[in-house]
């Protein structure tokens, strides 16, 4: 699966916690949204209020460490960021990121991705190609039902085919996100 | 050393559930035992699921509560309240906790995890059943629907770290202060992905309670779960007597080990806005006045909390700049609190007492604090805007530490005015 870069790398620091990525007032069923990272992110950097669509985070050590809470990877991808990619990530954030279809990449030496795409990410060979500056990343493939995932959009896709194949239960009706 | 000797704990629960012998890093898909929600995640977890058509796997292995929004602070509190209690009724669910306080306290008294069993849930402190020797641990919603729909889900058999414990904890120091130091040496992502399991000689002198501390915080140290060897107090807690439990092996292959004296232990303290920014409580001595003192949650409001709290409160007063704020861990640690004579204690001292929950943990309601504010907390998480309000200051300590703090008005290591009150 390939993943595009466009637009510009937000660099954050260690230990991004998720009552930064989505602060505990706004997790009532009314109160999820994209709104809601960018009021946490910016009270720790006003700048990243202006993260966009294209764009991606490069991190370091622990992103999306503390609570369970999907809303954090849930609003960055309505963010329309690409992808994230930190030096390690905390478990729960990175299955959530994957299931909600948000491309997760692990890589020690983010302090040489540039701070601008485009950026092309293979996450079934683990590599990231910075063109512009002719270099190439690598890191660990992510494993195939983890990439299937991924590109169904997240695992309420993934689970719709799941069950049908698994039981002959017949989902509902194509999934809404 | 063969194959067939017994691996770690995780290694033991996750091979037992697919039915052979498991390495570390391998995928296995288990079946789940418990599946835990409340009335944060459980709303959006219970939609989406509703969207697939299909039946709940087992209405019998879900477990669900009302915690964090009780009483209800907003309407839109309430409307997630309600729509949890519309969405237990409907789907024949059984197994609840309203209004009795933090999931993971009610649920390790609720006598439904057994030994051995695998138990996810949408809150990453679901780790605490890990005390009562369940492969216990947070998940998100969509993986939540998953489960629902077809009670299994996937893990990567992790490495495991031993955390083997011997010594008596000296006087005012507490199971807090062991995961603070494991905090300390570690750092927030010392054990990302791993199991931290922890045995040793001085396991049987610790009450289930504390034990339920050791669980709840493997999180704050990155780990997938944290698991206690199981022994008699473990099953007369779940008020079992007999019980096939996985049992720690200490010769099993284990990525790390820590050997750790709780005789050498000092009160220690988190200090903003991360879990591993920890030091001596002795090294804050008059420089952090806190005009708020918290002693609740899932990881501080059980009765032996409560008992060293008030150790420290008895015949004294708290500072009139500080609102000590309590929120028992459940009915039964309130009901125990009454009985003890400890809620008496606790009043007389000036706290405010509040309805089992968590209270002020997340900054939900019931204790937001105010710019520039300083919050000593015997929970888990000091992030930043963790009360509420992003330019507050959220200190942990154990719950000795807390009420030292509470009664001066400023961080003080409770081991002072406990060497006063045995005089
Ligand atoms: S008490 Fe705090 S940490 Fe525990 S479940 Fe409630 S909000 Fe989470």
């Amino acid at each position: 699966m390939r993943v595009e870069v466009t637009g510009r790398l937000w660099r954050l620091g260690d230990n991004v916690d998720t009552d930064i990525l989505f602060p505990g007032r706004f997790m009532t069923l009314g109160g999820a949204s994209k709104d809601a990272a960018l009021q946490g992110l910016a009270a720790v950097d006003p700048e990243l209020a202006a993260m966009a669509p294209g764009d991606a985070i490069v991190a370091g050590r622990n992103f999306g460490c503390g609570s369970s809470r999907e809303y954090a990877a849930l609003a960055l991808r309505d963010l329309g960021l690409r992808l994230i990619v930190a030096r390690s990530f905390a478990r729960i954030f990175y299955r959530n990121a994957i299931n909600v279809g948000l491309p997760v990449v692990t890589l020690d030496d983010v302090d040489d991705l540039p701070d601008h795409g485009p950026l092309t990410v293979r996450l079934d060979t683990g590599t990231i190609v910075d063109r512009a500056h002719r270099r190439v990343f690598r890191t660990q493939p992510m494993p195939d039902f983890l990439i299937d995932i991924i590109s169904k959009g997240g695992l309420m896709a993934h689970l719709h085919a799941t069950l049908a194949a698994e039981q002959g239960r017949r989902p509902a009706e194509a999934v809404t996100r | 050393m063969g194959d067939q000797a017994p691996g770690t704990l995780a290694q033991q629960i996750l091979g037992a559930k697919t039915g052979r012998a498991v390495q570390p890093g391998e995928i296995v898909e288990v079946d789940v035992d418990i599946a835990l929600t409340h009335e944060v995640l459980g709303p959006l977890t219970f939609r989406r699921f509703e969207e697939l058509g299909v039946e709940l796997w087992d209405p019998d292995k879900v477990y669900v509560t009302i915690d964090h929004f009780v009483p209800a602070a907003t309407a839109q509190q309430a409307e997630n309240n309600r729509v949890t209690e519309q969405m237990v009724a409907r789907h024949g669910i059984r197994h609840t906790g309203f209004y009795d306080g933090p999931s993971h306290q009610t649920l390790a008294e609720s006598g439904l995890v057994r030994p051995g069993h695998v138990v996810v849930g949408t809150d990453s402190h679901t780790c605490m059943a890990g005390a009562l020797g369940a492969f216990a641990t947070g998940i998100g919603s969509t993986e939540m629907v998953s489960v629902f729909a077809r009670g299994r889900i996937w893990f990567r058999v992790p490495e495991a770290v031993l955390v083997s414990v011997r010594g008596r904890f000296a006087p005012g120091v507490a199971a807090k202060d062991v995961v603070l130091h494991l905090l300390s040496r570690l750092g927030t992502d010392g054990a990302t992905y791993r199991s931290l399991e922890f045995g040793g000689p001085a396991l049987a002198d610790l009450p289930v309670d504390e034990r339920l501390v050791l669980s709840n915080m493997a999180v704050e140290l990155g780990a997938k779960t944290g698991l206690v060897d199981v022994d008699a107090a473990t099953l007369a807690y779940l008020g079992i007597t007999d019980h096939a439990s996985p049992r720690l092996n200490p010769d099993a292959r284990y990525a790390d080990r820590i050997d750790l004296d709780l005789g050498g232990l000092e009160p220690l303290c988190a200090a903003p806005h991360s879990p591993g920014n920890v030091r001596p409580v002795a090294d804050f001595a008059g420089t952090v006045p806190v005009q708020q003192a918290f002693i609740g949650s899932c990881t501080g409001g059980r009765i032996t909390d409560y008992r060293a709290a008030a150790a420290v409160l008895a015949g004294r007063r708290v500072h009139p700049a500080v609102r000590l704020i309590v929120t028992p861990g459940s009915r039964k640690v309130y009901r125990q609190l009454v009985a003890e004579g400890l809620l008496d204690t606790l009043l007389d001292a000036g706290a405010i007492v509040e309805a089992p929950g968590c209270g002020p943990c997340a900054g939900l309601q019931a204790g937001v604090l105010a710019d520039g504010e300083n919050a000593i907390s015997a929970s888990n998480r000091n992030f930043q805007g963790r009360m509420g309000n992003p330019k507050a200051n959220v200190y942990l300590a154990s719950p000795a530490t807390v009420a030292a703090s509470a009664v001066t008005g400023e961080i003080t290591d409770p081991r002072e005015m406990l060497a006063c009150a045995s005089k």
